[in-house]
C-alpha cells in the first residue's frame, strides 16, 4: 500500500506540470482537429496518375487508335477520335516519331474528360474484350442498368469501355474508390481503395507512423521533460530523509517512483489512443482494437528512456542533466537503430530470396534486389548472373529454367531497363539464355513489348505475358541467337519492320518476329496476373478474377495465323476482389489459389471450379506457394510455411518447423521442396524431413552485420522498432506486404522484428532499474 | 492564531493519551529506545573530488531511555544532521552499532515507531495539507480510517482545518512547520526525531512547541531534537549530548554537564562572589585567611571582578556590582568552605551585601567545549606535522579520537 501512495503520489505530481496539461490541451485540440475526418465511398472513375502503370502502351495505344480511326469496328479508334484537337496533335507527332517522348498527364487528363463529359457513348467498347473484362458481376449489373445509371455509374462504365479498349495499361484497382472528407468538405483526389481496404490502409501505414511519430518520438520527449523533476525533487533533503524515514524500503521507493513517473505517458496515450480510437471508429468506421495496445506498448518505450532519466536523476539531482543525458541517450539510440536499419536496407535485405529456380542440381535464385544469381558449389556462395541495383528500376523477368536435350539445364530471362516503373521503357528487349558452359548469357529472340513474365508449357513452348495479352515461341527457337535464326532463316529480319508498327503493338505487341500471339482478345492481360505451365502441356493463365486454361493447338497443316492462337479448353471466376494480388501452386489435379484477405481455395484443373476451401486468420498473408508430389505448401508473410492436408474432401493447413521463410519452390524434379529461409539459406523438405541443402558463406558485411551490427542492436534499446512493434499491434499483423499485383515483380515483404526491440528494452530496462536501485540502495543522501 | 495553536497542541497530548496506536513496544519495557555504540561515520570523497575522507562521526556513544527528552548540540559540521540520518537509517555507518527501540537501525521495524520532523522540510508542491497527511500516512502504512481520522485530528489540532485543501505553495515557514509536525504525529510514534523543530518559529510558536514536548515526554513518548537554541534545549532537555567534530564532548542532565565543566575549570572549587561592607577595608591577605583560599580578589563595589585572579581560561566573569563597599571573588574547595568564611566574616562585625556561588549556563559550557575541541586540533595537528617529520608519513593513529576529559563515563 505505501508504494501505491508512492505510485498515486508520483501520477498527482505529473498531473501538477504545466507542460502536461498543455499536453492534453494540444491532444484534444488534434483529437478534435481529426473529428470531423469522414469517408466517403463511390465507384472508381477518374483515372489518377497512378492508374497508369504502363505510359508507353497507352501512348502506342491511342497513337495507333488515331491511325486507324477509319476503322470504327476498333474501339480505341473510337476513343482516340474522341480526344481533345491537341492531344491528337500530339499523338500525330508520336505517329511520325514513334519515339518521341510525350507526358501521359494529357492523355490522361483527356480520357477523364470523355469520362464526365455528358454524353454517353454506347460503342467505345470493344466488343470482345469486353466481355473478358474482370468482375463480371460489375459489368453484367452496369450493363443491365445501362438506361437507368445515375452519374457516377455512368461514369464507372466510360471508365471499363476505356479500359477495355486500352489493355495493358491500367494498374488495378478496386471498382470502389475512398474519398476522404473534412466537415463539409469533400478531398477532390480519391484513394484508389474500397472503403474496406481503406481501413486496412490506415491500420498498416497511417496509424502506425503517426503513432510511431506521435509516442516515439513527441510524447516521449515530453515525458522526459515532464517526469525529469520526478527523481531530482525527491532527492531534495528536507524530501528524501523525510520519505526515508517511513517504514519503507528504498528499492521499492525508487521502483514507485519510476512506476508513477511512466504515469504520465500513460495519461497521455490513454487520451490519445482513446480519442483516435473514437475518431476513426465514429468517422471512418475503422473500428481498430490494435490502437488500444498502443497504450501498454508506448509505456514500454517510454520505460527505456526514463530508466536512464532516472538514472541520471540520481547520479547528479538535476533536472536539466537528467533531460540533457537522456536526450543523448536518445541520440544513440538513434544512431544504432539508423545504421542497423541501414545494413539491413543495403545488406541484408537486397540479399533475401524472392523467387527460386531449380534445375538439374543448379539452383536460381532473384533476390529483392532484383538480381539474379546461381549458387556455386564450388565457392558455397550465390554467384551473380544478372546485376542489378537494389534501388533502381531495371527489372529482371522471373527466370524459367529448361532442361536441353542432353539434359543440361538452361535458364532464361531478361533485363528490362527501367521496368519497374514503365514496363516498356526498354523497348523490344532480347532474351538472355544463359548456358551451363560458364553460364554466359547469350542475347537471343526479343521479346514481346511489355514482357513481364515467362513460363515453359511442357517441353515445347516458351509463354510471354505482356501488357496486351500472351505469346508463345517454341523453346527451341528461343534458345537460338539472333545470328544462328538469320542464318537458318535468312528471311526472317526483313518481315515486320515499320508496316503495321502500331497495329502490332495495340493487338499484343507480341509480334515480334518470333514470339506468336496465342490468346485473342477475348484474353487481356490485366494484372495482377500469372501464368503457368501444367504437366499435361496446358497453360493456366489468370488475370484479375479470370482463369483460363489454355492448349496448344496443333498447327502444323495449317499456317494461318489466326490458328497460332491457342484453345481455350476451360475458364472460370477466381475468388475475391480482382485488384488484389495472389499468388498460386499448381499440382496435377488441382490448383491452391492464395489471394490477400481471402480463404485458401483448391481448384480443381479440369473444371477451374473451387472444390475446397480453408479458413486462415486474419494475419494470413500468403506469399508463396508450390506443388510438391500432389502436395501443395503455401507461406506466409511472417516466414511461417504450412503444408496443405486433404483429408476426406477437407482441406486444412498443417504448420511444418520452417521458420523465416524467404520463398518456396518446387525441385526439377518435383520431388523436394525448396526452402530458402533466413536470407539466402536454402534447405530442402524431403520425404525424410528437412535437408540443408545451401549454405552460402556470408559476405564480409554480413558478417559485420551479424557478429557487430545485430549484437549491438540488442545491447542498445531499439526505441525505433518499438514504434514498429506499436504498428504490429495496431494492424494485427508482423509483417507488411507490399506490391506483388504488378506484373514480374513479387510481392516485398517487410518484416517487423518483434523479438528484438522487446529483448533490447525489456533487458535494458531491468538492467538500468537494477543498477538504479542497487545506486539508491547503496548511497548515502 | 498563537493562542488558538497552543491550545491546540496541547490538546495533541490528549489525543495521543487517547489513541489507540498509542502502544508500548517491547523494548520500552528496558526503557532503552536509542541506543548507539562506538558509532562511526566517514564520507568517502569520490574520485573527482578533492577534499578526501571526511569524518563526521567519531565512535559516538549514547543512550536515550523512554521518555526522555533528548537534545543534542553541536556547531555547524558536528555532525548532528548525521547521527540522526544514522539513526534513520539514511546513511549507513562506518562501524560501530546502534539500535532503535532494540532493533538494529536501517530496518524498516526501527523506523516504523519513529515521527522525524527534518530540518529543511520540502513537501511537493502539488499537495494540500490533507493529501500530504494522507500520503505520509500511507507511507508509514496506515489505513485510510485511521488516515482520516488522524488527519482531522492533527489539522485541527496544528490549525490548518480551514486549510487543508490549499496548496502547500501558499503556506508560509509556520505553516509549513506545523504541518511537517502534524506528519511527524501521524502515525503516533512512539519516538519523535525532530531537527531544529523552532526554526522558523516565533517566540510563541516555540513555546507552544515546548510545552508539545513537555506532554509528549508526560506520555512517556521520547524525543530526540537537536536545535541551536541552547537555552531551549535547557529549558525542554532531560538529557542532553553535545557534538563537536563528530567527538562526542558531553552527555548526561545539564546539570551533571555544566557541574563537569564546573569541576574541570577551577579543580573542584567554587566560585564564590560576595559584597562585603566594612571599615577599613582588609587586605588581601587578610581576606585569604577569611577564604582559607589563596585565590582571592578584591575591586571596589563599582567596579567588575577583572581576570587578575588566575582563574581557568575560558571560566565566564560574573558581574556583580554594589553601591559600596567592595567586592571579593574567591574560589573555595566547598560548601562548607563558605559557610565558615561567612562565619568569620560576621565574626568581624563585617555586612556582606550579597552572595553568589557562581553557576556555569550550557551555553558556557557549550562555547568552551567548542573552544576545547579547536585547541586540540591545532594541538593534534602540531603533534602530527611533527610525527611526519621526525617518523614519517604514516601514522595510525587518529589524534581525533583521544578521550575527552570532559565526557563522563
Amino acid at each position: 500500500m505505501p508504494y501505491l501512495a508512492v505510485i498515486i503520489d508520483s501520477f498527482r505530481a505529473a498531473l501538477a506540470s504545466k507542460v502536461l496539461w498543455f499536453a492534453f490541451v494540444t491532444i484534444w485540440l488534434l483529437v478534435i482537429a481529426l473529428a470531423p475526418i469522414g469517408i466517403d465511398e463511390g465507384y472508381t472513375t477518374e483515372i489518377t496518375g497512378f492508374d497508369i502503370y504502363n505510359p508507353t502502351q497507352l501512348k502506342y495505344q491511342l497513337a495507333d487508335g488515331l491511325d486507324s480511326q477509319q476503322d470504327t469496328d476498333r474501339a480505341i479508334a473510337r476513343i482516340a477520335a474522341a480526344l481533345p484537337e491537341e492531344v491528337q496533335e500530339t499523338l500525330g507527332e508520336v505517329l511520325e516519331n514513334p519515339e518521341k517522348r510525350i507526358s501521359v498527364d494529357p492523355m490522361r487528363s483527356a480520357l477523364n474528360e470523355l469520362i464526365t463529359a455528358e454524353e454517353f457513348p454506347p460503342d467505345w467498347h470493344e466488343a470482345e474484350a469486353w466481355k473478358s473484362l474482370r468482375e463480371t458481376g460489375e459489368r453484367l449489373l452496369l450493363e443491365e442498368r445501362q438506361d437507368s445509371l445515375n452519374t457516377d455509374e455512368q461514369q464507372r462504365l466510360k471508365r471499363l469501355w476505356i479500359e477495355s479498349a486500352i489493355p495493358g495499361v491500367f494498374a488495378p484497382r478496386n471498382n470502389q474508390s475512398a474519398y476522404l472528407t473534412y466537415a463539409w468538405l469533400k478531398f477532390p483526389y480519391p484513394v484508389p481503395v474500397s472503403k474496406a481496404r481503406f481501413a486496412n490502409l490506415i491500420n498498416d501505414f497511417v496509424l502506425p507512423l503517426l503513432i510511431s511519430w506521435m509516442l516515439g518520438f513527441i510524447f516521449v520527449l515530453l515525458g522526459i521533460v515532464v517526469t525529469a523533476p520526478i527523481i531530482p525533487g525527491m532527492l531534495q533533503p528536507g524530501s528524501l530523509h523525510l520519505l526515508l524515514s517511513k517504514p519503507i524500503s528504498r528499492s521499492g521507493l525508487l521502483i514507485s517512483k519510476f512506476v508513477g513517473g511512466c504515469s504520465f505517458m500513460l495519461i497521455c496515450v490513454s487520451q490519445l489512443a482513446l480519442g483516435m480510437f473514437l475518431v476513426l471508429g465514429f468517422r471512418l468506421d475503422v473500428w481498430s482494437t490494435g490502437l488500444l495496445w498502443c497504450i501498454p506498448a508506448s509505456l514500454f518505450l517510454f520505460a527505456v528512456f526514463y530508466s536512464v532519466s532516472v538514472m541520471a536523476g540520481l547520479a547528479f539531482r538535476s533536472e536539466v542533466v537528467s533531460i540533457g543525458v537522456t536526450c543523448l541517450f536518445g541520440g544513440i539510440c538513434f544512431v544504432v537503430n539508423f545504421g542497423g536499419n541501414i545494413f539491413d536496407d543495403l545488406i541484408t535485405s537486397p540479399q533475401r530470396i524472392t523467387l527460386m529456380r531449380a534445375g538439374g542440381q543448379e539452383y536460381f535464385a532473384q533476390n529483392a534486389g532484383g538480381q539474379l544469381n546461381r549458387w556455386d558449389a564450388s565457392s558455397k556462395e550465390w554467384v551473380t548472373m544478372i546485376a542489378t541495383n537494389p534501388f533502381g528500376m531495371d527489372l529482371v523477368i522471373p527466370p524459367v529454367t529448361v532442361a536441353d536435350s542432353d539434359g543440361s539445364t538452361r535458364v532464361i530471362t531478361a533485363k528490362v531497363t527501367n521496368g519497374r516503373v514503365n514496363p516498356m521503357a526498354g523497348g523490344n528487349v532480347q532474351l538472355q539464355v544463359f548456358e551451363p558452359e560458364g553460364w554466359e548469357s547469350v542475347p537471343t529472340v526479343k521479346l514481346p513489348l511489355g514482357t513481364s513474365s515467362l513460363t515453359p508449357v511442357g517441353d515445347e513452348y516458351l509463354v510471354a505475358s505482356h501488357s496486351t495479352g500472351l505469346s508463345a515461341i517454341e523453346i527451341e527457337k528461343a534458345l537460338i541467337s539472333p545470328d544462328e535464326t538469320a542464318r537458318k532463316d535468312p528471311d526472317a529480319k526483313k518481315e515486320n519492320k515499320m508496316a503495321g508498327f502500331f497495329r502490332s503493338l495495340a493487338g499484343g505487341g507480341a509480334r515480334s518476329e518470333d514470339f506468336k500471339v496465342i490468346a485473342g482478345v477475348e484474353i487481356q492481360a490485366y494484372p495482377p496476373l500469372r501464368l503457368a505451365g501444367t504437366n499435361q502441356g496446358n497453360l493456366l493463365f489468370a488475370s484479375r478474377d479470370r482463369i483460363y486454361r489454355l492448349q496448344p493447338r496443333d498447327n502444323d497443316d495449317d499456317k494461318d495465323a489466326d490458328n497460332d492462337l491457342w484453345a481455350i479448353t476451360a475458364e472460370g471466376t477466381l475468388p475475391g476482389e480482382g485488384a488484389d494480388r495472389f499468388v498460386w501452386a499448381v499440382g496435377d489435379q488441382y490448383l491452391l489459389f492464395v489471394r490477400r484477405d481471402q480463404p485458401l481455395h483448391v481448384m480443381s484443373l479440369e473444371t477451374l471450379e473451387v472444390v475446397g476451401e480453408i479458413e486462415v486468420d486474419d494475419s494470413f498473408q500468403g506469399t508463396h506457394a508450390a506443388a510438391v508430389n500432389g502436395k501443395f505448401y503455401v507461406a506466409d508473410a511472417e516466414g511461417d510455411l504450412y503444408e496443405v492436408n486433404e483429408s476426406g474432401g477437407q482441406w486444412s493447413l498443417v504448420p511444418t518447423s520452417f521458420g523465416t521463410v524467404e520463398s518456396i519452390v518446387a525441385s526439377a524434379d518435383g520431388q523436394e521442396l525448396l526452402v530458402a529461409h533466413h536470407v539466402d539459406r536454402v534447405d530442402a523438405l524431403t520425404a525424410e524431413g528437412r535437408v540443408n541443402r545451401l549454405s552460402p558463406q556470408r559476405s564480409f558485411w554480413r558478417r559485420i552485420n551479424d557478429y557487430a551490427v545485430t549484437p549491438l542492436r540488442y545491447v542498445i534499446p531499439q526505441t525505433g522498432e518499438l514504434g514498429e512493434v506499436v504498428g504490429t499491434m495496431i494492424r494485427g499483423r508482423s509483417a507488411v506486404v507490399v506490391g506483388g499485383n504488378v506484373p514480374g515483380q513479387e510481392a516485398v515483404v517487410e518484416r517487423s522484428n518483434l523479438v528484438r526491440p522487446l529483448v533490447s528494452c525489456g533487458g535494458f530496462i531491468f538492467v538500468m532499474m537494477a543498477i538504479n536501485v542497487w545506486y539508491f540502495r547503496s548511497r548515502d543522501f | 492564531m498563537r493562542g488558538l495553536v497552543s491550545a491546540v497542541l496541547l490538546v495533541i497530548c490528549q489525543t495521543l493519551q487517547e489513541s489507540p496506536m498509542n502502544h508500548p513496544g517491547p523494548t520500552q519495557l528496558d526503557g532503552t529506545v536509542i541506543e548507539t555504540q562506538d558509532l562511526q561515520k566517514t564520507y568517502q570523497a569520490r574520485w573527482w573530488q578533492r577534499r578526501g575522507r571526511v569524518p563526521a562521526l567519531r565512535g559516538v556513544t549514547i543512550r536515550a531511555g523512554r521518555g526522555q527528552v533528548f537534545g543534542l548540540l553541536g556547531p555547524n559540521g558536528a555532525g548532528k544532521t548525521t547521527l540522526i540520518k544514522s539513526l534513520l537509517g539514511i546513511i549507513r555507518p562506518t562501524s560501530g552499532s546502534a539500535t532503535l527501540f532494540g532493533e538494529p537501525i536501517g530496518t524498516r521495524q526501527s523506523r516504523s515507531r519513529v515521527g522525524y520532523l527534518p530540518e529543511s522540510l520540502r513537501i511537493d508542491r502539488h499537495h494540500s495539507a490533507r493529501t500530504a497527511l494522507t500520503y505520509y500516512g500511507r507511507l508509514s502504512h496506515m489505513d485510510s480510517a485511521s488516515i482520516r481520522k488522524r488527519s482531522d485530528e492533527l489539522l485541527e489540532l496544528v490549525g490548518l482545518a480551514g486549510r487543508d485543501q490549499e496548496s502547500v505553495r501558499r503556506f508560509s515557514k509556520g505553516m509549513y512547520q506545523r504541518l511537517g509536525l502534524a506528519q511527524a504525529l501521524m502515525h503516533d510514534p512512539d519516538l519523535l526525531i525532530l531537527d531544529e523543530p523552532t526554526d522558523g518559529l516565533d517566540p510563541v510558536g516555540r513555546n507552544e512547541v515546548r510545552q508539545v514536548i513537555s506532554r509528549l515526554q508526560s506520555l512517556g513518548k521520547t524525543i530526540f531534537l537537536n536545535s541551536h537554541i541552547l537555552q531551549e534545549v535547557e529549558l525542554v532537555c532531560s538529557q542532553v549530548a553535545i557534538l563537536v567534530k563528530g567527538k562526542l564532548r558531553a552527555l548526561g542532565t545539564i546539570e551533571d554537564v555544566t557541574r563537569d565543566l564546573v569541576g574541570a575549570a577551577a579543580g573542584e572549587k567554587l566560585d564564590t562572589r560576595m559584597t562585603l561592607v566594612c571599615d577599613p577595608r582588609p587586605d588581601l591577605s587578610h581576606l585569604q585567611n577569611v577564604f582559607a583560599s589563596e585565590q582571592v580578589e578584591i575591586r571596589s563595589a563599582h567596579d567588575d571582578i577583572a581576570s587578575s585572579v588566575a582563574t581557568p581560561e575560558g571560566l565566564p566573569r560574573g558581574k556583580t556590582r554594589g553601591p559600596d563597599g567592595f567586592k571579593v571573588r574567591a574560589f573555595v574547595d566547598d560548601q562548607n568552605a563558605i559557610d565558615q568564611a561567612i562565619d568569620r566574616i560576621r565574626d568581624q562585625g563585617w555586612s556582606i551585601r550579597s552572595l553568589e556561588v557562581q553557576q556555569p549556563t550550557l551555553e558556557d559550557t557549550f562555547i568552551r567545549l567548542v573552544r576545547e575541541a579547536e585547541a586540540e586540533d591545532i594541538r593534534d595537528a602540531d603533534i602530527r606535522d611533527a610525527d611526519i617529520r621526525d617518523a614519517g608519513p604514516s601514522s595510525p593513529q587518529d589524534p581525533m579520537a583521544q578521550p575527552s576529559n570532559i565526557i563522563q563515563r
